[in-house]
């Protein structure tokens, strides 16, 4: 039984989703299919555009979520997270492999890259079971890996990011108005608009988010330095050294936080900037906060934090002292 | 959202001359991105400051090369610059890149995403990556370029890259900043290739197809062709010839060729002299350009005018006058001004 059947609102729905679907299914046949599609980035780019207009509705209101911008929870939350010490993992992981490395028969292992190296480039062959047999003999995934990659070479992710999303669902929302005010307040005392990079550290390949808030800061008046992915905390420190930015935006969903960041600040206090403020977003324990704090990170956002407010909050502390 | 209780304000920039100078001499990549953002600043005191410092380093002794990139967005220039540097560093050069990007002119704000498509480049030692937003600027190029290529080259660097979107007319102003002028464009014929302007055609040294690689080398050799075609109606005053290839900058074809040809460009002009004469040429350029930007912008931070400025614009947008006759009343104003005796 069909309970909806005929309901107005719902075959209304049906043919609209029906209809946007084709819509982008016919822009991947356009570009070619599926495979051409990614290279052009086409699927990335419509997945950030959608996520930019749903953080630009709930910063706003017009769009609810309860407990995120309605009925959040009063108490703050306590959860225990296991905690895990990644230099101490990454030790014992390498100590790994070097003993793996020492107790196989390495011979037998560049045979059968080789093998697989070959197979790669005449393009005869299965390169899967190349690549087994090079796993059953202990090869790491790396080696197989960089031996492809000497043939293929690496995929480089078209990396472009969508502009003015943010502004055109915010227009009259009055946070995004007076962060707009306050970037241009930025501008007036400090002579150059206020400028933030955006980074990615470690092992942590999500991305959406960072590039979101990248974008929805450019709306409203930062110039936005936006890092590569997997950049080691000292790549981050030379990125934001050379643009001489005012704060480091450190996106975080995998943890690496309590690791990457006393790196990064280590790498900037090397180099004399310890000046650049370090802001840290993503999935971060409350029970980090503080230690974060206590190494010299201004300020936390994590899930569910309007964007506008955010940058209000940071343009305000930095000048706090201007006027 | 959580802010760190202890949490300072930002700390004013206290950088004395005297430290920048000796930090950009030893190379010091902090002090010289430092002395960037002095004379990139809009405020007019820090227009003091930086010309003092520029006015502390020594003259440049043209031995560096400064090249320009230009092409429409998508053009693939950053990945050409990323293949370009690499092959430059290993070669024993140094390597600043200029990267410009258009600012949104309603926010302000920009993405100067560069160096996610320069990720190689961006970790070595021996580049220096510094996108900056063109902050609404007619030419897409900075009015401190000039002064930015300075500082580069006297902490050491000696090939400049200078990255700008090229969008209507803006691909003619990297001309007058740089040494050899690459323009790159798309395989195809006809409308893409004619999409770039003629006038940008005209001042380019050298020609480069990009994306010659998978089904569109056949286009690629159409675009070619018509480059070829319409070359042989220019020359440079110089005496170079300008040269037509197609590269792949994604598949590293044709990037040792280019980077030849760029370094032929250079080695041409600085033997005939010629290199020396268009930095000199460039300069009377940059003054007659300047000017008029640096007056308004010092017009428009004095108080006065600052309201005035401000209050005529109220009126235009309430309809209470023309904008015509908004100007009519600010250039009054200005002309009072300027004949008043000092």
């Amino acid at each position: 039984m069909d309970p909806f059947g005929g309901s107005i609102v719902i075959e209304k729905r049906t043919s609209q989703l029906l209809s946007d679907a084709g819509k982008l299914i016919k822009e991947i046949e356009n570009a070619g299919g599926m495979t051409k599609a990614i290279e052009l980035g086409i699927p990335k780019i419509r997945i950030e555009e959608s996520a930019a207009i749903k953080q630009a509705r709930l910063d706003s209101g017009r769009e609810i979520l309860v407990g995120v911008n309605a009925f959040q929870r009063k108490e703050a939350e306590t959860l225990e997270v296991r905690q895990v010490d990644n230099s101490k993992v990454r030790k014992s992981q390498l100590k790994q492999i070097i003993l793996l490395k020492k107790s196989r028969d390495n011979t037998k292992v560049s045979i059968a890259l080789e093998d697989l190296r070959i197979c790669a480039q005449s393009k005869e062959g299965n390169i899967l079971e190349k690549a087994i047999i090079a796993a059953e003999l202990r090869a790491t995934l790396g080696e197989i890996s960089n031996t492809l990659e000497s043939v293929f070479g690496r995929y480089e992710a078209n990396n472009s990011v969508i502009s003015g999303v943010y502004k055109k669902e915010n227009a009259e929302d009055p946070a995004f108005i007076k962060a707009k005010h306050m970037t241009s307040l930025f501008l007036q005392t400090e002579g150059r608009a206020p400028r933030i990079l955006i980074a990615k550290m470690g092992q942590d390949g999500h991305d959406r988010g960072a590039k979101v808030v990248a974008s929805s800061f450019a709306d409203i008046g930062f110039d936005v330095d936006l890092g590569p992915l997997f950049q080691t905390p000292e790549e981050t420190a030379k990125q934001a050294i050379e643009n001489d930015v005012h704060w480091i935006g450190v996106s975080s969903l995998a943890a690496g936080h309590k690791t990457l960041v006393p790196e990064l600040l280590k790498s900037l206090k090397n180099s004399n900037r310890s000046d650049i403020q370090i802001i840290v977003g993503g999935v971060v324990p409350k029970a980090d906060y503080d230690f974060l704090f206590s190494l010299g990170v201004v300020a936390v956002f994590g899930p569910g934090s309007p964007i506008s407010e955010s940058a209000s909050k940071i343009l305000d502390l930095a000048l706090n002292d201007r006027f | 959202m959580s802010i760190n209780p202890n949490a300072k304000s930002l700390p004013r920039a206290s950088l004395d001359v005297k430290s920048l100078v000796r930090g950009i001499q030893i190379g010091d990549r902090s002090m010289l991105s430092q002395a960037i953002t002095l004379v990139e600043s809009r405020k007019i005191a820090d227009r003091a400051i930086a010309r003092k410092l520029i006015e502390s380093l020594p003259k440049n002794k043209n031995t560096s090369f400064r090249i320009g990139i230009t092409g429409n967005p998508g053009v693939g220039k950053s990945t050409l610059i990323e293949r370009l540097g690499n092959i430059y560093i290993q070669s024993g050069h140094r390597i600043a890149v200029l990267a410009f990007d258009p600012s949104s002119p309603d926010s302000g704000g920009s993405i100067l995403g560069d160096k996610t498509r320069m990720e190689k480049l961006s970790k070595e030692n021996n580049a220096f990556i510094r996108p900056s937003s063109s902050s609404g600027q007619l030419g897409g190029i900075g009015n401190s370029t000039r002064e930015i290529i300075h500082l580069c080259e006297s902490a050491g660097y000696d090939r400049i890259i200078i990255e700008t979107v090229g969008v209507g007319q803006n691909e003619i102003a990297i001309n007058n900043f740089v040494d050899c002028f690459v323009l790159m464009a798309l395989p195809g014929a006809g409308d893409e290739i004619q999409g770039i302007k003629r006038g940008i055609l005209e001042s380019a040294d050298i020609l480069a197809v990009n994306k010659a690689d998978g089904e569109q080398i056949n286009l690629a050799k159409i675009a070619l062709g018509f480059l070829k075609n319409v070359l042989h109606l220019f020359s440079h005053e110089d005496g170079w010839l300008v040269p037509a290839i197609s590269i792949s900058a994604r598949e590293n074809k044709g990037v040792d060729h280019l980077l030849e040809l760029i370094e032929k460009c250079c080695r041409h002009r600085m033997h005939g002299g010629y290199l020396d004469f268009n930095r000199k040429k460039q300069n009377e350029i940059a003054f007659d350009k300047n000017w008029k930007s640096h007056i308004a912008n010092e017009l428009i931070q004095e108080k006065h005018f600052h309201e005035l400025n401000k209050s005529l614009k109220e009126k235009i947008v309430k309809g209470d006058i023309t904008p015509e006759k908004a100007l009519d009343i600010f250039i009054q104003e200005f002309r009072e001004i300027i004949k008043t005796p000092r």
